[in-house]
């Protein structure tokens, strides 16, 4: 990561950033080398420095099982647009993969079974899937998605950030002032400078950097795990997401998985141990916690604080990351109308703003 | 080699013929088909070591020494498992260690009768291991044979662990005490006794004693804590049964606990650090002090402190010729410096170990290379042929059980290890686990542990280091410069995770996999990463955390999903997620195909055929119809007509011609 010596004497001889991007996920990473390369704007990223011995806080995937055909349509185009960004950078920084999809009440059944139509009308390969031995209820294969490589993308976007010399600073190393009205001064060292507007770009960056009073009503903490597992045998699919477990399981290797848990801690083992059951024991290598946000109608929340003018990205879910061009279109001013009305719908919850937006939220009962 | 061959005669004087030992008693018994000699008191560990097997096996092509932290588990044929360094020796067992081996009958029956004779007995286990993790021991998930309610578990069988044993004893506290070994007392006779501090026999016998206080305590030997939940420790322990090892759980249930789990030494960074011959001084020292074991009569040692020279002089006196002892500081003041120097050692410093190596494949002896070791400074200096590299290295408080039991840790800088960090309200550190240097902060630590449960107040802790002007501090652990071109692997730790410093250098980068490879890391790896730069030191406290604190397994327990309430609604209510989509007013309908099939729900509906763009769908199927019908109940917002007016349904692609059959009313 770039140090902070003498680059701020640079910096307030013009002035300050344009942007303060929070956050330690892809979606923050992405979303300020957009804003930086794409859109020419100033940008500070400050976040958690990637280390590979940590355990992954999310699971980005170019899919997610959702029903509002807007927003399958927005993804898809901006998820092809975030593949070849970052198969740019390199091989093996994000791959192919056919996840699957495993629905197991009548609620969630029908919302997977909603969100197979869409997805074939919107020309994606999806097939139901046959097989006992991982769960009853409805089973769902994606074809030809993609999945970033946790490891080996994290190492790449922080190259392409330096390349670009987008400032990103360790939050740990960082002081920052959020004003009510959307800007901050930003502190590393000896060093003082403004940014004129903060984006909290991703759940970590909301819980992590946003007093709880300044949530959005709709926004929901929801308490999850990370889990590093030693798998005896290989899973039935390289990414599972079983939507009433609140687990997703992605193979990391012949014989290591990582799962990523939301919902009640207290049942997140139990729940872990009923999708491999059939797998056989696990061993447990590593565990975390891992919160995230949801918001009370399921759909993303792109909009102001409350009381407050920083902009708040969250409740994204796994596929926040393949938003990024989206977003910065949107921040940056240049998106197109049906991108334009997208965010509209997806801001605060005041009047009925929200009401087109409900989408099916993946949160265990 | 013989039984005799790797050890110290029972004469051996400064304590090194093995106290454990009684060498009236020889006895033998077989592993993996191999006859093994020993002695009453010995572990299999230890016998297996003193029949010159020194190989667990192989990871790669690198040979891995057999270890007290790298050891495979072994089986009586009964399904039990047990380790071996916990395991007494006991006539006639018939062992078999666990886990993928090479050529498990190259040491057995006619084949390995024939191979003996021609290329002598295996020094080898003959292990292959992958870069899977060795999987962990099957008690972590074994039932409790008994639990143990009382005042105080102390977990730890060193100075501080008896210290604060004696304490509770002392208070008529109901108490246990764990102890991994055979034999309490620790480590504290390899460190002596600086100026007029009572010497570690002495101590230890006093402290011994102690525990027979107002209310005697229960000791358990053989025994390993391997998990705590709140203030409840899941103990295992070997006991002899009918003349078997067996394995026992133990549950202690406690009111406080007191970990007192000492430090562990560090692996030195070098090319080849695992190789058979290579053995840790503080390992050195309770190998030769317990069981007499020696390997060969020639040794070097190479070290960052002054402990080591202590070890070799005592050796030498009996009958080791040691080589050199190769120190990693620059100029070192110690009195064991003098010492040395006194007997004729001959001494170097500011040299690390640079790489070291087999002589021969399956045999003893290794050649080690030496570099200088001044800053980024990298010059060879000539190999070295022995018997035995003693190889002394930092040190690593033994916080695993803190971490377990949701203490914090968090890089020493001072200190260069990863210590402890915060408090919990009823489980205590005490002496080096708690990050203590001298054995005088250990009984303090030990006492103030108890006292401070029982409210009372106990004399501050004082850990007075020797002055620099005496004592040179230790150095940090060595490394030896990287080099692209070095043979051997340099592994971070002695332990299962066996990650190498290319993987941890390279995982930086993003090519080695390590993020998301499925091992538990041990603290030695962290502190290791953290030396080589591959981690940074403010994550190491959060890494142990993450990746050190747990235990055991992930199993179905039984859990569901849970089966929601039939509803009772003949019409049920479309799902929240379809909330707005359809304009203000959709209306609830019931629809029947032309072909008579029933529609899942979430299939699109649409005006015309020809029509597949979702955001031109009408509305959507969301529950089945009444029994009996076809078709599906839809939620629609622009309806064409009334009853019987025709729409298109997409089922999976295909567009089914439909009708609207009945306008449908929620009940509320």
């Amino acid at each position: 990561m770039p140090q902070p010596t003498g680059w701020l004497a640079d910096l307030m001889a013009d002035g300050s950033y344009d942007y303060l991007v929070l956050g330690s996920t892809p979606l923050a990473g992405l979303l300020a080398g957009l804003l930086a390369i794409e859109h020419q704007r100033r940008v500070c990223l400050v976040g958690e420095p990637f280390s590979p011995f940590r355990l992954q806080r999310s699971i980005d995937i170019s899919i997610a099982p959702l029903t509002r055909p807007e927003t399958l349509l927005l993804l898809k185009r901006s998820a092809a647009e975030t593949t070849r960004l970052v198969n740019g950078w390199g091989k093996g920084l994000i791959s192919r993969a056919d996840p699957l999809f495993v629905a197991e009440t009548p609620h969630s059944i029908a919302a997977l079974g909603h969100f197979r139509h869409l997805a074939i009308a919107l020309g994606y390969a999806v097939e139901p899937v046959a097989d006992r031995s991982i769960a009853d209820g409805l089973m769902l294969r994606v074809r030809d998605v993609q999945l970033l490589g946790h490891g080996r993308f994290e190492p790449a976007l922080e190259t392409w950030l330096a390349r670009h010399e987008v400032r990103h600073l360790d939050r740990a190393d960082t002081e920052l002032t959020l004003r009510k009205d959307g800007t901050a001064r930003i502190v590393s060292g000896e060093h003082s400078v403004e940014a004129a507007q903060v984006i909290l770009a991703g759940d970590d960056a909301v819980l992590d950097d946003l007093p709880e009073e300044a949530r959005d009503r709709s926004l929901e903490p929801i308490p999850g795990a990370a889990m590093l597992l030693d798998t005896s045998r290989p899973l039935p699919a390289p990414y599972l997401s079983f939507l009433d477990r609140g687990v997703v399981l992605v193979q990391d290797g012949k014989v290591s998985a990582s799962a990523l848990l939301s919902g009640d801690p207290a049942t997140a083992r139990a729940r872990l141990g009923s999708t491999i059951a059939r797998a056989g024991a696990q061993r447990l290598a590593g565990e975390t916690v891992v919160g995230g946000i949801g918001t009370a109608d399921g759909a993303p929340y792109v909009g102001p604080a409350r009381g407050h003018k920083a902009l708040v990205i969250a409740a994204l879910g796994p596929a926040a990351a393949f938003f990024a061009p989206v977003l910065a279109r949107h921040i940056a001013g240049v998106a197109p109308a049906d991108e334009a009305a997208w965010v509209a719908d997806r801001g605060p919850s005041r009047g009925n703003q929200r009401l087109g937006a409900a989408d099916y939220q993946m949160v265990p009962a | 080699m013989t039984v005799l061959a790797s050890r110290f005669p029972a004469d051996a004087p400064n304590g090194l013929s093995g106290a454990e030992l009684d060498r009236r008693q020889p006895l033998q018994f077989r592993l993996n088909g191999r006859t093994i000699d020993g002695f009453a008191g010995d572990t299999i560990l230890s016998a297996t070591l003193a029949n010159g097997i020194q190989t667990a096996g192989r990871h790669g092509d690198e040979a891995l020494a057999l270890d007290e932290s790298f050891a495979p588990l072994v089986s009586t044929g009964k399904g039990t498992a047990l380790p071996m360094d916990r395991t007494p020796a006991l006539p006639g067992l018939d062992l078999v260690t666990i886990g993928s081996r090479r050529d498990p009958i190259a040491s057995g029956g006619l084949l390995g009768a024939l191979r003996n004779r021609l290329l002598g007995p295996a020094r080898t286990l003959n292990h292959r291991y992958g870069d899977d993790q060795v999987g962990s021991p099957p008690w972590h998930n074994a039932a409790v044979d008994e639990t143990i309610e009382v005042d105080f578990a102390i977990v730890g069988g060193g100075v501080a662990g008896l210290s604060a044993a004696a304490a509770a004893a002392a208070a008529g506290k109901r108490s246990v005490l764990i102890e991994r070994s055979q034999s309490l007392g620790g480590t504290i006779r390899y460190f002596g006794a600086v100026d007029a501090e009572a010497s570690p026999d002495v101590t230890i016998e006093r402290l011994i004693a102690g525990l027979e206080g107002k209310a005697p305590v229960r000791v358990f030997t053989r025994a390993e804590a391997f998990a705590i939940a709140g203030t409840t420790l899941s103990v295992h322990q070997v006991v002899v049964e009918n003349g078997r090892p067996v394995s026992r759980i133990l549950a202690i249930v406690a009111r406080h606990v007191v970990l007192a789990t000492g430090a562990s030494e560090r692996l030195p960074l070098f090319p080849g650090n695992r190789t058979p011959g290579i053995v840790g001084a503080l390992t050195a020292f309770l190998r030769a002090e317990r069981f007499g074991i020696w390997p060969g009569r020639r040794a070097l040692f190479t070290t960052p402190n002054s402990f080591a020279y202590r070890l070799a002089l005592r050796v030498a006196d009996a009958g080791i010729e040691v080589q050199r002892i190769v120190d990693s500081r620059l100029s070192t003041t110690s009195r064991f410096v003098d010492f040395a120097k006194a007997t004729g050692i001959t001494l170097a410093s500011a040299l690390a170990p640079s790489h070291a190596e087999p002589l021969q494949r399956n045999k003893p002896g290794l050649r080690v290379g030496f570099a200088v070791a001044i800053d980024e400074i990298a010059q060879d200096s000539t190999a070295i042929e022995t018997d035995q590299l003693v190889a002394a290295g930092a040190w690593q408080p033994e916080i695993l059980l803190w971490l377990r039991a949701g203490g914090g840790a968090g890089w020493d800088q001072a200190n260069g290890w990863l210590g402890p960090r915060g408090t919990l309200p009823a489980v205590a550190l005490a002496g080096s686990a708690a990050g203590h240097h001298t054995t005088a902060a250990a009984l303090s630590s030990g006492k103030a542990a108890i006292l401070g449960f029982l409210g009372k107040t106990a004399p501050p802790v004082v850990d007075n280091i020797i002055e620099e002007a005496f004592e040179t501090p230790d150095a940090r652990n060595p490394i030896a410069p990287f080099r692209t071109s070095a043979r051997g692997g340099t592994y971070l730790d002695r332990g299962t995770s066996l990650i190498t410093r290319r993987a941890a250098a390279a995982s930086k980068y993003g090519i080695s996999g390590l993020a998301t490879r499925a091992v538990q890391l041990g603290l030695g790896d962290i502190a290791a990463a953290v030396d080589i730069g591959a981690m940074a030191a403010r994550d190491a406290g959060s890494v142990a955390a993450e990746r050190c604190a747990l235990s055991g397994e992930i199993r179905d327990t039984g859990w569901r999903v849970a089966t929601p309430p039939a509803v009772e609604d003949e019409v049920p209510a479309p799902p929240s997620y379809l909330a707005g989509r359809f304009g203000d007013k959709p209306q609830l309908w019931a629809i029947t195909a032309a072909d008579a099939r029933s529609f899942e729900a979430g299939c699109l509906i649409f005006e015309n055929s020809e029509t597949s763009d979702p955001l031109k769908a009408i509305g959507v199927t969301y529950a089945p119809h009444r029994p009996g019908a076809n078709g599906g109940m839809a939620i629609i917002g622009k309806v064409p007509e009334a009853a019987g007016a025709e729409l298109y349904v997409r089922d999976a692609g295909t567009a089914v011609a439909a009708r609207l059959a009945e306008k449908l009313k929620l009940r509320s």
